[in-house]
């Protein structure tokens, strides 16, 4: 059978997230879209799925994702006549301890937040609902009512039949063999029954899109897990809307099966499928029983349910399902392809996600931008040490083994660690550093002192390290001290054009004469925004940029994207080509003029410059920022030569006290002070002018920029939302983001960012305040604000400017 | 009275089975397995003689590789007392296992073997046969109904005419058929159990008897492909179709 | 190099697979004889003298042999064997039940369902239901062969072979069949017929089975057969049924009414030359191997084609 020669958008895998996405791009997009599928729909991962659908996720964006998958499947059978088989049957998550009751607590709260309703019952709540569960051991439960089930192959061959009945062509055992290329354009989609000439490519794959991603040289970093569940026989006396049950503390979930029970389970110690290629022809396929293995979750489920002691398995499924190593799925552009998307990599909550999903993926492909905030599943959140299969593999298996671990606050992973360490390592290992990593690099979050175990101990409540961290905090208020910030990402951006090209991409102004250093956003189409960073003009036509650690792709990918092509511009990713020492605290002066002979007074050295300062035998770029409201700047030393400048300051500094201190000094620093958190605080969902930061666009030039024409459109209007800070009064209280804002006891939105400040004494969380009537100064100081924490409501008081140094008297000293 | 159930471990019969494109055979990496469906339905006869007082024991046997462990697991599950490992790689013709079979009969005082009439993999239908003649016992294959009363069992068989009313006097051989039972589910605490209970195990070579192939594999390969039909519109095309093709002949 | 063929036969008539078998037979290259054994033989001789090629016909005569049951049989040909290389039979269920005790009793393999022969020790047979052929040499020096009739032609009624008597060896008295359901002769046997109309679930009833079926089958001379689901329903007889576990068929033109087409039903009738499906379901399998599908109801498209054929 051939296939046509040309498509506007070829979708490779019809899965559900295939057959999603094809649905919405020939509906909503009117797309002319070919899907290819090499074996027969559903014939990978999406035949033996589960199928519960639950919503509620830590990111709002996703959130509304799973709930747009929800309101898909409802109105499918009516658009396509194939039922999906749809039970809204409400979710029970089961509490049997109390830390897990407390992050229940909190997730009710996002729920909330979230716009939909969660519910705390008791166990004899939940005794009523499931007359044949144990609750002897249950502190309780969530109750989500808009939770369910459907049927995996139902939904994708409605979706496909939608899709087909939008014009979108679906051709079945159809195996891709490769791309055509022009440099990293894909040109065409070879198959083994023909080309086919088109724009654009999305990789829906499933266990495959590895695979299939290698031969366009992108990286798509899943690894397929042997999952099984068991289907029993009928259960006497369970309902047929049983509400599906997941049990964390025993990593079990059931789920009411023609008047049976599918219950599966996520042990710790997950078995891999295949670190090598996944053979084409497994399709419609399923491995071996390995009752062995599942023992681990049988006690389990009869402890739960005892009716399952008297009834028979009548099969059991093991089968592969894709997972990541953050436990998030993976959507977006690749970044090493000018016009590949991807939508894989489901965690086991594809069926879930298969509706929405498709819907932003389909929209991301169409217009070049993703529809709303999708950072948490966006394909450039990974780096270059995502090819490394193994890494892969071990960090896939841990994020596996805590799909339902409770999730503490500033949790770390074990594995897969020390990947990138800056030269400082050894040396902050040896004063008690206890590591974290972020994108590969070990990064210290704080140092143990003599005395105290160097070890994270993990607690819903203020944990082991809460009071160290405040000395650190105090002592960079204070005094001085040293962050190493070596993992940060690192751009050069030079050439004839880059000064155009940079005042094209940024919303500031940050073309000014060399020497000058601009806090800027990249903005998207919609003025969201999609990069904050900073940016250092070196010469005419050279620019150092800076920007997070986790946005090393993201960044770099954006960039370079949205630089016209006409200009000459080179962008080159020198991360590992510099260390980066924060200096920060009021004596920082006293110590950088110890140890290099340049003039560094506040006349010859103001905030926002950079110069090259000689310091210990080295040429430094010296940025004067700070992220800490202090007087400082961040040395950016060539790598090798990190330790020797440490190491200098360290002796200049010991008269002031001075030592290493932690990125959980720098996050309560940093809430002090309100600076923004892209990720968390600034979104692509969020305009500058929403996040008070509309200072920093250059609206009084006339100079062009990406996102101005939404800007000034929306300058027009009132704002829907405004970012601002908040403090409980309850000083105990623990903030982690995502607690609802209530002002005069209504909705009024939640917190972005949550945690302590010590300069302060108090919780410090920020958030946006909405109203769809508009929201002002004069709106944010009429309320009055209480925060629901963990379920709980407190008081709280709203702050419209930063709570310390206001004026940053300190920060430009 | 002691009982003998043969149970094999199969390619999972809901599976399409691969050929290999080298000949060598079909392909059974990666692929679900399972207890050949006619031999559940024999173990699940014996069950129900077990239940109505008339087995004492049941002892599951298989021969086959280690793995086999899993579905003598399965069969200890489902209700049988002990389980024997026979451990043999490769390919074990109907002749070799029947010789097996007969060493533990006999050893055993068996009075009644049951087994599927046919495995799913080979589709040879011999084993129970050749039981039958090494112990001189009778046999009753594809059973579809069985009754014992005493030393004698009452068996109705599906055959080409119809069914078929055999008596036979124990220790006799009954090949299970399709309809004879439906197997029952084994419930989760059996399963568990059946994980730590005993493993009997004992080799070829212990047994005695020559157990080395007899036929050998030349090639496997696909079966003829039928060329794409078509789809007709009436009853009245159908029938034009047919006549055109002289498929309705004379 | 001999070989002996055991004859079917049902109701004193011989049954059309020997003539298949037969062909099977005749390719090993030998000589062959076919044994006649059974209570009252002397017509069934006769009649089988007339086989194409063949040598002889081995005639035993013996109550014991009424029901063609296992022991007994066995016991005789297993008496014979000695001068024969190889033993064949058709694969019905006399053959399956009979010949591997034979196979044991000598101490070699069978050769079950054969569909093709290759050599005197060289086969083709089915395995996992079809969806594999295994081409299989013998080492053994007697071969025991059961024949898939469905896949070989008979062979023609032009022979003049004469008839031996001879002896039965004592029933080793290990069973007895007490009854026997003879099915009516008025269809032909699903195994030998030229044409075959098969009813499935679909048909919702044994009422609507007989009522819809029979008809149609009366008007084409076919025999009738059925998918599990509709046996295991009640609507039709077990011997009936066609598919891997149950009667292996090829005729001329085999016609699946509401049959969904399970793999193990197409295992028993993909060999059919023309295969017409008639289903309302059009993602039903048997239309994978249907030469001519047609979508629609069944209780209307059945009647209407039985008028019009």
């Amino acid at each position: 059978m051939a296939v046509p020669s040309h498509a506007q958008i070829v979708v490779i895998g019809g899965g559900i997230i295939g057959c999603s996405t094809a649905y919405h791009l020939a509906r909503d997009h009117k797309a002319d879209v070919v899907l290819l599928e090499q074996g027969k729909l559903t014939s990978g991962s999406t035949w033996h799925a589960a199928g519960l659908v639950g919503q509620l996720r830590s990111s709002a964006s996703i959130t509304q994702v799973l709930k747009y998958s929800v309101e898909l499947y409802k109105r499918l059978k009516d658009e396509t006549g194939l039922d999906t088989g749809w039970k809204m049957t409400g979710c029970l998550r089961l509490a049997t301890n109390e830390d897990r009751w407390t992050e229940f607590k909190r997730l009710a709260t996002t729920a909330g937040s979230f716009g939909m309703e969660m519910e705390l019952v008791s166990p004899a709540a939940v005794k009523k609902m499931w007359p044949l569960m144990e609750v002897g051991d249950l502190i309780g439960a969530s109750w989500l009512p808009t939770d369910g089930q459907a049927s995996p192959s139902d939904i994708t061959q409605s979706l496909a039949k939608g899709a087909r009945q939008a014009g979108a062509k679906i051709f079945e055992g159809v195996t891709v063999t490769g791309f055509e290329m022009t440099g990293n354009r894909i040109t065409a989609v070879k198959t083994l029954d023909g080309t086919i000439r088109c724009d654009t490519v999305v990789n829906c794959a499933g266990q495959w899109a590895r695979q299939v991603g290698a031969m366009a040289g992108i990286n798509v970093p899943l690894q397929p897990v042997k999952h099984q569940y068991i289907i029993t026989e009928k259960v006497e006396g369970l309902a047929a809307d049983a509400a599906t049950i997941r049990d964390p503390d025993r990593r079990t979930y059931f789920k009411e099966e023609v008047g049976g029970l599918v219950m599966g389970g996520y042990e710790p110690d997950p078995i891999p499928w295949s670190t090598g290629d996944v053979p084409g022809d497994f399709q419609f396929k399923l491995f071996d029983d390995d009752w062995d293995h599942f023992e681990q979750h049988l006690e389990a489920a009869i402890t739960r349910v005892p009716a399952l002691a008297e009834t028979g398995v009548r099969k059991m499924i093991n089968g592969p399902e894709s997972f990541t190593p953050d436990g998030n799925f993976i959507l977006g552009p690749a970044p090493e392809c000018a016009n590949m998307y991807v939508g894989a990599g489901f965690n086991a909550f594809g069926i879930a996600s298969g509706g929405g999903a498709g819907w932003v993926l389909a929209q991301w492909a169409v217009t070049g931008e993703a529809p709303m905030d999708l950072w948490v599943v966006d394909i450039r959140r990974f780096s270059a040490m995502h090819r490394d299969r193994k890494w892969v593999n071990e960090r896939t298996l841990e994020a596996y083994g805590k799909h339902y671990t409770v999730a503490y606050p500033q949790e770390e992973y074990a594995s897969g660690r020390g990947v990138i360490t800056s030269p400082l390592y050894d040396r902050l290992k040896a004063r008690g550093a206890v590591f974290g990593s972020k994108l590969g690099w070990e990064r210290p979050n704080w140092f143990a002192p003599k005395g105290v175990v160097p070890v994270d101990v993990y607690s819903m409540g203020r944990q082991n390290w809460f009071a160290t961290v405040g000395d650190e905090h105090r002592l960079v208020r204070d005094s001085v001290g040293i962050f190493d910030q070596s993992s940060f990402a690192k751009y050069e951006v030079s050439g004839a054009g880059a000064a155009e090209a940079l005042s094209w991409i940024c919303a500031n102004n940050v073309a000014r004469e060399p020497g000058r250093l601009t806090y800027t956003q990249l903005l998207n189409s919609r003025g969201g925004i999609e990069c904050d960073l900073t940016v250092a003009r070196l010469a005419d036509d050279r620019f150092y940029i800076v920007t997070g650690t986790g946005f090393r792709t993201h960044d770099l990918a954006w960039i370079r994207e949205h630089v016209p092509s006409a200009l000459t511009v080179e962008t080159q990713d020198v991360t590992e080509d510099f260390g980066t020492l924060s200096l920060m605290g009021r004596r920082a002066r006293d110590v950088l003029a110890a140890v290099t002979n340049a003039d560094v007074s506040n006349a010859a050295f103001p905030f926002s410059h950079v110069r090259v300062l000689p310091i210990a035998g080295t040429d430094v770029r010296a940025l004067r920022v700070t992220y800490v409201g202090e007087l400082g700047w961040e040395l950016h030393v060539p790598l090798s030569k990190t330790g020797d400048v440490f190491d200098a300051l360290m002796v200049a500094g010991e008269k002031f006290g001075i030592a290493p201190v932690g990125y959980r000094a720098l996050e309560s620093l940093r809430l002090e002070k309100g600076y923004r958190a892209w990720g968390a605080d600034i979104t692509p969902n969020d305009t500058p002018f929403e996040a008070g930061l509309g200072w920093a666009a250059k609206l009084k030039t006339d100079a062009p920029f990406m996102g101005r024409t939404a800007l000034e459109a929306a300058h027009e209007k009132p704002l829907k939302k405004v970012l601002a800070t908040f403090t409980t009064r309850d000083e105990s209280a623990v903030l982690v983001g995502r607690e609802t804002i209530l002002r005069d006891g209504q909705f009024a939105g939640y917190l972005t960012s949550g945690g302590y400040g010590y300069t302060l004494g108090k919780p410090i969380g920020l958030g946006y305040v909405r109203n769809a009537a508009g929201v002002d100064a004069e709106y944010l100081k009429a309320g009055s604000y209480e925060l629901v924490v963990a379920n709980e409501r407190l008081a709280a008081d709203i702050h419209l400017e930063p709570l310390y140094d206001p004026k940053n008297v300190r920060v430009k000293a | 009275m002691k009982v003998l159930v043969g149970v094999k471990r199969v390619i999972d019969a809901s599976f399409a089975v691969r050929v290999k494109p080298d000949g060598s055979g079909v392909e059974t990496d990666n692929v679900k397995m399972a207890m050949n469906p006619f031999d559940e339905i024999a173990l699940e006869e014996a069950i129900r003689l077990k239940e109505k007082g008339i087995a004492t024991e049941i002892l599951a046997v298989s021969i086959g590789p280690a793995k086999a462990e899993d579905t003598l697991r399965a069969a200890l599950a489902m209700g049988a007392d002990r389980a024997l490992l026979i451990e043999a790689d490769g390919r074990n013709e109907p002749l070799a296992v029947a010789k097996l079979l007969a060493a533990v009969a006999k050893a055993e005082g068996t009075q009644l073997a049951l087994l599927g009439k046919q495995a799913i993999d080979d589709d040879a239908n011999q084993t129970g046969q050749m039981l039958a003649a090494l112990l001189g016992w009778g046999q009753a294959t594809f059973a579809s109904k069985v009754e014992i009363t005493g030393t004698t069992a009452r068996v109705e068989r599906e055959v080409d005419s119809g069914l078929q009313v055999m008596e036979l006097k124990l220790p006799a051989v009954i090949t299970a058929d399709l309809r004879l039972n439906t197997p029952r589910f084994a419930a989760l605490p059996k399963i568990m159990a059946a994980r730590k209970k005993p493993m009997e195990r004992k080799s070829p070579a212990e047994l005695g008897g020559d157990i080395a192939p007899r036929l050998e594999v030349i090639t496997t390969g696909e079966p003829p492909k039928r060329k794409a039909g078509e789809m007709v519109g009436s009853v009245g095309a159908l029938v034009q179709k047919l006549k055109a093709a002289g498929a309705l002949g004379k | 190099m001999r070989t002996l063929l055991i004859a079917e036969h049902r109701g004193g008539k011989l049954d059309a697979v020997t003539a298949q078998a037969l062909t099977a037979a005749l390719a090993l290259g030998g000589e062959v004889d076919v044994l006649v054994a059974g209570a009252v033989v002397s017509g069934l001789a006769s009649a089988a003298t007339r086989l194409s090629g063949i040598a002889r016909v081995l005639a035993a005569d013996n109550l014991g042999l009424a029901h063609q049951a296992a022991a007994p049989l066995a016991a005789l040909i297993v008496s014979l064997a000695g001068d024969y290389d190889t033993i064949v039979a058709p694969a019905s269920s006399i053959g399956k039940d009979v010949m591997p005790r034979v196979a044991a009793l000598l101490d070699v393999m069978q050769i079950s369902d054969v569909i093709e022969v290759l050599g005197p020790d060289t086969f083709r047979r089915p395995i996992y239901a079809g969806n594999a052929i295994e081409t299989v040499r013998s080492r053994d020096g007697k071969k025991v062969v059961t024949v898939r009739t469905s896949a070989f032609a008979a062979a023609p009624m032009d022979g003049r072979a004469g008839v031996v008597n001879v002896a039965v060896p004592a029933d080793p008295r290990l069973g007895r069949v007490v009854s026997e359901t003879q099915k009516t002769a008025d269809r032909p046997d699903l195994g030998s017929a030229r044409v075959v109309v098969s009813g499935g679930r679909a048909l919702g009833s044994k009422a609507n089975f007989d009522a819809l079926l029979m008809p149609l089958a009366e008007k084409l001379g076919a025999a009738v057969g059925a998918s599990r689901a509709a046996v295991d329903a009640g609507y039709a007889a077990s011997e009936l049924q066609v598919g891997q576990t149950g009667r292996i068929v090829a005729p001329d033109l085999y016609i699946a009414i509401g049959i969904s087409g399970a793999i193990q039903h197409l295992a028993g009738m993909k060999g059919s030359k023309v295969i017409v499906a008639i289903n309302s379901d059009a993602s039903a399998p048997i239309f994978s191997v249907a030469d001519y599908g047609l979508i629609g109801d069944l209780f209307e498209i059945v009647p209407e084609l039985t008028k019009v054929i």
